[in-house]
This record gives C-alpha cells, sequence and structure tokens, in this order.
C-alpha cells in the first residue's frame, strides 16, 4: 500500500495534497518571500537611530555614572 | 540635555532607546535585535559553496537566509554609528585603545585577532541563547521576558568577569 494514496487516517487527504496545502500556507503567511521595500526602509531607519545612539552613549565617562 | 564632549548620557540614551524599540514593534511589528541578521547573512554566504547543507539545516527552515528587516538594521546601525562618532568627534583613526596596549602591547594584528574570536563567542553565544545583548538586553527585557531578564543578567556577570580577566583591577 503507497503511503500517499491511505488516505482514511489523514482525513481524505493524500500526500501531495498535503504537501500542496502546506506550501500555499507558506505562501500565505509570507515565509520565503522578501520584506516589503517599506519595510526593508524603516529597518535602515531604525538601525541608523539605534547606532546613532549606542555610539552617543559609548563615549560617555565612567566616572561621570 | 547633558552631555560629555561628544557624549549623551546613558540615561538619556536609554529612554531614547525604549522609545525607540516601542517604535520598531508600532510600525514593523519587530523588536530590536541584531544576532539573527548574522545567522542569515551566514546562511547566504553558506549558499554559495553548500546549497544543500543550508536547505538541510533545521534553523534555515524557519529562518530563511535573505535580506530583511533586521539585516537592513544591522547596516543602518553601522551607518549610524559612524555618524554618531562623526559628529562627536570620536574617529581618531586609533586601531588599539589605550586601555588595551597599556596591557598587552601597541600590536595591530593581536588586537584585531582577539576583537574577531571576541564577536565570534559573542555571535556563537547569542545563538544559543536566542539572542543578543540588543534582543534579550532591549527588546525582550522591556517586554518583561524571564528569560531575557536571566540573559541579561548573565550579559553584566561574563562581562565584569571578562573585563577583570583582561585589565584585572
Amino acid at each position: 500500500m503507497a503511503p500517499e494514496r491511505d488516505t482514511a487516517a489523514s482525513g481524505g487527504v493524500t500526500l501531495a495534497e498535503a504537501e500542496a496545502i502546506a506550501a500555499a500556507n507558506e505562501q500565505s503567511s509570507g515565509v520565503g518571500k522578501p520584506d516589503a521595500p517599506k519595510q526593508l526602509l524603516l529597518g535602515l531607519v531604525f538601525g541608523l537611530a539605534f547606532g546613532f545612539l549606542l555610539q552617543k552613549m559609548a563615549a560617555w565617562p565612567s566616572s561621570r555614572f | 540635555m547633558e552631555s560629555e564632549g561628544g557624549a549623551w548620557s546613558p540615561y538619556l540614551v536609554g529612554a531614547l532607546i525604549g522609545v525607540l524599540s516601542m517604535a520598531t514593534f508600532y510600525f514593523s511589528d519587530k523588536p530590536l535585535g541584531a544576532s539573527t541578521a548574522y545567522a542569515r547573512v551566514a546562511g547566504m554566504l553558506t549558499r554559495f559553496v553548500a546549497p544543500q547543507r543550508v536547505k538541510r539545516l533545521p534553523f534555515y527552515r524557519d529562518t530563511e537566509p535573505k535580506v530583511e528587516w533586521e539585516t537592513m538594521l544591522v547596516v543602518g546601525v553601522v551607518i549610524g554609528a559612524f555618524a554618531g562618532a562623526w559628529t562627536g568627534g570620536e574617529i581618531t583613526g586609533t586601531w588599539v585603545p589605550e586601555a588595551w596596549a597599556e596591557r598587552f602591547g601597541d600590536g595591530v594584528a593581536l588586537r584585531l585577532a582577539v576583537a574577531f574570536l571576541g564577536g565570534a563567542l559573542m555571535a556563537y553565544g547569542a545563538r544559543v541563547a536566542g539572542g543578543c545583548t540588543s534582543g534579550h538586553g532591549t527588546s525582550g527585557a522591556l517586554q518583561l521576558s524571564v528569560g531575557s531578564w536571566i540573559a541579561l543578567g548573565c550579559f553584566f556577570i561574563g562581562g565584569v568577569i571578562v573585563a577583570r580577566a583582561l585589565y584585572g583591577t
């Protein structure tokens, strides 16, 4: 008996159908897709601010804490 | 605003990073964090020489090697830090910090090798812990994640131990 034909124990879904559903779910959930250009730009802007702030703090003299 | 030379008060910067972190959640639904970006870039580079290996690793099934929000965040951090140093007059062209030179000499190769080793150890630790000083120390801590607070305490303990081992009292 080929496993992919055994549909009784899996709610009537063959292995090939299950793989197709999983692939469709992945696609709809955004897995494997690059982030939108707007989000990439936001990441860059947030990174600029984060790096700037960290550097501004780094040079603070320990005697001033 | 309290400042010393080009530096800003850590208390002020801490508050601003808190605001920034909330902004990343609001506008991008992402936490401030950096270490996963390194893992993604490592995956992208490894794909050139061993694509099947990357495909088989369970980590890269969940964390696909690609340029995404966090990768751009890390690029921005480098540029932003340079801008911060530039505006604060901190770009001196010095390769070896004074404290390091006093203890280990002014050899550039040793300094770079130890810095690289430290970075590699930190990256490994961040992957094992599921986050770095940004992901756990900033984003996780402000969400009151227990794991992040434990990691945060360990960052300080590890930092104190290594600093004392390297530089003494």
